[in-house]
């Protein structure tokens, strides 16, 4: 068959719908192959898959059609799955850096010894902020559970960082400014009913192929009734679909989202009702400065559409279109965006802007309305933003920096509070540059690949490389070649964990097959570090032996490390970490989790089986029945209520409730937040000596850094390497055809790569995708402090660069 | 130029068939197979309001009960 693009791209539409009808597309299985279940390991959308097991190998994949996620179906990197476990490279022995530069094969045991003495002499000789853990969103809920525990909890350093620092900390500050609460209040079924998408900053046809099927599924069932606008400076295949295509210039979406509220606030699309659950605020500030409707109204005075339109790059009538669909009196609308949001200088202020949108006009917390932030790695949520896997945070949505928090997670770890770290240290960026600095001098990277999607790339390659870097992965990547120790890990079906998706949804892997001889799982690695440097430090924990359905203590003794032994024991630590806050996922037992096909959704307080959590925050049950009829909602097992169980569980009133009282937010009052912003642009805005903007993302066929879909064959033939998408404005003065090479370069590095012509980009802008580790797009991108956004998340959406023909 | 693979299912089995040569006679539609839960199909058209038109148009055929989007792809691939 001719490997066309075309047929590619045929072929991948012809066995997701194969697959659908039920006709078994993947050859290899037959009668001898039993189907486990499991959440497939890439993206954040977590959808449920059926891996097929024979002779104890993954040997093929379907969707699991009992999912409410993906119901069954899959995108092309779902069924690329098998694929991505058996390249023949897999790592599968520990290794130790030579003097020369070369690797030699050691034991785990002398692997494991070599990091516990020099982790524990670093601490010993220049304190505990001298090590880190980077982490993943990658690893499981558990091992995130047990890093947290052993550098929090029993090290004492807050040096607790990870990718998702990346991708999603944005995200989170835009939900804890505007809520005081962590993620989006709906979920994925709010696509079956909405009437209008609003996607902004997200390649979601590429970046999420199965929530946009749902998404499609619900515009070809209503065509006229449904619409679709994208705001992207792209004219991205997500942008092909749209009915209204907001093409603004980069770096100019906060001037967009305050015109679009100017069009609601001024055509009066004003929920007057819902605001009595809304505050307004100046800034981002914590405290204060307080306003109201009509300050906020004033303020966007200045973005009304034909004022800013010739400076955003999009027509008056577009922008009022726009927020005409949105704010359409009896329609719904969602809003969906990623990293075009979360990436960026602003990025904080951009979520923020965005969930003023829904706050103004109502449309939240109504099936059909949502505010939802897509993620972009299987466990960014649970393991991160959950379970505390960040410098600031502690598990259970619980802050470092808080006395009583610190309290609660000292007696659920069994360490001694006066141990642990009282403040954040630094996010991702800042404990690298902690590392060059020399500062941090021991680091474990877990399941991640910093020597390539770091900003800047190149300046914290060496520093990795001139520190004592520890590296568990399963294939060679751009971080091992770096690593003084690396340790190869089990992957996906090789362990069991729990992972948490966009949704508030909890879903677990069991471990299916063994990892290759060699290999051992993550959760293992840190267990047995963490008895070693224990030992060194002479630390014990108090091991609390737990019943998983009460949380009764059945008996404790004091052990070095962790002091729990298995997957399981780690999860009812750390639901017991959740009871009773926010992130609630006491009820999700793992009876539970291997029942229902697609898991739980917090806030899930009860331990009913049926019972699989809220699918709406922060709504009374009367409210739900009466804005949508009914309260809960029935799958093939179980069923989730379409209202906040935590709302009931902490007995708080009234039909909306945006519970109040975070601890990043002392005076708040139960009330959601319109951050009164002004509008502005990115830190690195094209001027004379760099005149173009780079932006970097993800295509169809690989995921990341490309260390797992680039080694699956189908896709590395299709699309084996970077390249330049250049419009035909900037492609014409330099003589630009496909194919022709192209010099870029930005303040902080140069790359060459092979030009694509295409309607896709935007004058003045290149975009490049980030999976090729031959072509380290992130040499170029920006990393400095001013970059960040208020939540410590780079910039890799607007780098200012010139282009050159080579 | 939008590609799609779709799935189409009958009111009644005993309807697949029949339905099944009657979308195979459509401009852009290709049968990949038949089976338990519906037809198998890609369809192409030159623009995403034709996608859209057609699921429409397919949705309203007799012995039709539902037309699902299962893989959607637009680029410029030529």
């Amino acid at each position: 068959m001719d490997l066309s693009r075309r047929n590619f791209i045929k072929a991948s539409a012809a066995a997701t719908a194969l697959a659908a009808a039920g006709i078994p597309a993947n050859v290899m299985a037959d009668e001898q192959t039993t189907f486990g279940r499991a959440q497939c390991r890439f993206c954040g959308t977590g959808c449920t898959v059926q891996p097929g097991i024979r002779y104890g190998r993954v040997v093929a994949i379907k969707g699991d059609p009992d999912s409410p996620i993906n119901r069954g179906h899959l995108c092309q990197k779902g069924y690329a799955l098998p694929q991505i476990m058996y390249a023949p490279d897999r790592l599968t022995s520990p290794q130790v850096r030579q003097k020369n530069g070369s690797y030699k094969d050691v034991k785990w045991d002398t692997a494991l010894d070599l990091i516990a003495d020099r982790f524990a002499e670093s601490i010993k000789e220049h304190g505990v902020d001298s090590v880190a853990w980077y982490g993943s969103g990658q690893n499981t809920t558990q091992e995130a559970f047990a890093a947290n525990k052993l550098f929090k909890g029993i090290i004492g350093t807050a040096n607790v960082e990870g990718n998702p620092r990346l991708c999603m900390a944005s995200a989170v500050g835009g939900y804890l400014n505007t809520f005081g609460a962590d993620e989006p209040a709906g979920g994925y079924d709010d696509f079956d009913a909405a009437d209008c998408f609003f996607i902004i900053g997200s390649n979601t046809a590429e970046a999420h192929p199965i929530l946009f099927q749902r998404l499609m599924d619900r515009k070809v069932s209503n065509p006229e009734k449904v619409t679709i606008i994208v705001a992207d400076p792209r004219f991205s295949p997500t942008a092909g679909f749209a009915d209204l295509h907001l093409q603004l210039k980069s770096g100019y979406d906060m001037y967009l989202l305050n015109s679009m509220a100017h069009v609601l606030v001024s055509e009066g699309h004003i929920d007057r009702k819902h605001l009595e659950y809304v505050s307004f605020r100046k800034g981002l500030k914590t405290k204060g400065d307080f306003t109201d409707l009509d300050g906020y109204i004033k303020s966007l005075e200045p973005y009304a559409p034909e004022l800013i339109s010739d400076l955003i790059g999009v027509s008056a009538a577009d922008i009022r279109q726009a927020a005409r669909w949105f704010g359409r009196d009896k329609h719904t609308s969602l809003s969906i965006w990623c990293m075009g949001m979360n990436q960026r200088t602003q990025g904080v202020h951009l979520n923020c802007q965005l969930h003023n949108l829904h706050l103004i006009t109502g449309k939240i917390g109504k099936y059909g309305s949502d505010s939802l932030s897509l993620t972009g790695q299987p466990n960014a949520c649970g393991g991160t933003r959950e379970q505390g896997g960040l410098t600031h945070i502690l598990p259970g949505h619980r802050a470092v920096a808080n006395p009583k928090h610190r309290q609660e997670m000292a007696g659920i770890w069994g360490v001694p509070v006066e141990g642990m770290p009282i403040k954040p240290t630094g996010s991702a960026v800042n404990m690298f540059q902690r590392l060059e600095q020399k500062a941090v001098r021991c680091i474990w990277i877990n399941t991640t690949n910093p020597g390539q999607s770091l900003p800047n790339a190149d300046r914290y390659r060496k520093a990795m490389t001139e520190a004592f870097t520890v590296v568990s992965d399963v294939y060679p990547t751009r971080t091992t070649e770096l690593a003084s120790v690396i340790l190869p890990s089990a992957m996906w079906v090789e362990r069991e964990g729990v992972m948490g998706q966009t949704d508030r949804r909890s879903q677990l892997t069991p471990a299916l097959v063994d990892p290759p001889k060699g290999c051992r799982t993550d959760f293992w690695q840190i267990q047995q570090i963490a008895r070693r440097i224990a030992q060194r430090l002479g630390k014990k924990t108090n091991y609390r032996h737990l019943d998983p359905m009460t949380g009764a203590v059945k008996k404790t003794e004091a052990v070095f490390g962790l002091g729990f032994q298995t997957e399981e024991e780690a999860w009812t630590e750390y639901r017991l970490a959740t009871r009773h806050q926010d992130v609630d996922l006491w009820g999700a037992t793992y009876e539970k989790l291997k029942a229902h096909s697609g898991g739980v959704t917090w806030p899930c307080p009860s331990t009913d089986f049926d019972n699989r959590g809220s699918a709406k925050r922060y709504i009374s049950e009367e409210y739900a029945r009466q804005t949508g009829g009914v309260t809960t909602r029935n799958y093939k097992t179980g069923y989730v209520t379409l209202y906040d169980q935590h709302l009931e569980e902490k007995k708080l009133t009234g039909p909306i409730n945006y519970y109040g009282g975070h601890p990043f937010h002392k005076d708040s009052v139960g009330k959601a937040t319109i951050r009164v912003l002004s509008a502005m642009t990115d830190f690195e805005m094209p001027d004379a000596d760099y005149p173009i903007v780079l932006n970097t993302g993800r295509t169809v066929e690989h995921w990341h850094t490309g260390s797992m879909t680039m080694r699956v064959p189908r896709l590395k033939a299709i699309s084996p390497a970077a390249y330049v998408e250049v419009s035909a404005e900037d492609a014409g003065p330099l003589k630009l055809r496909n194919g022709s090479m192209l010099k870029i370069s930005s303040r902080r590095g140069e790359i060459v790569l092979p030009v694509w012509v295409t309607e896709r980009a935007q004058k003045g802008m290149v975009f490049v995708p980030w999976f090729d580790e031959n072509k380290l797009i992130n040499k170029l991108t920006v990393d400095d402090p001013k970059s960040w956004s208020g939540a410590g998340e780079p910039d890799y959406k607007v780098c200012a660069v010139r282009i050159e023909k080579v | 130029m939008p590609i799609a693979g779709a799935l189409v299912i009958a009111v009644e089995m005993a309807h697949q068939q029949e339905l099944a040569d009657q979308l195979a006679a459509e401009s852009g539609v290709e049968i990949n197979g038949v089976g338990p839960v519906g037809i198998a199909i890609t369809v192409e058209t030159e623009t995403m309001k034709e996608m859209t038109c057609f699921a429409a148009k397919v949705k309203q055929l007799e012995h039709v009960a539902d037309f699902q989007l299962t893989y959607c792809n637009w680029e410029d691939l030529d």
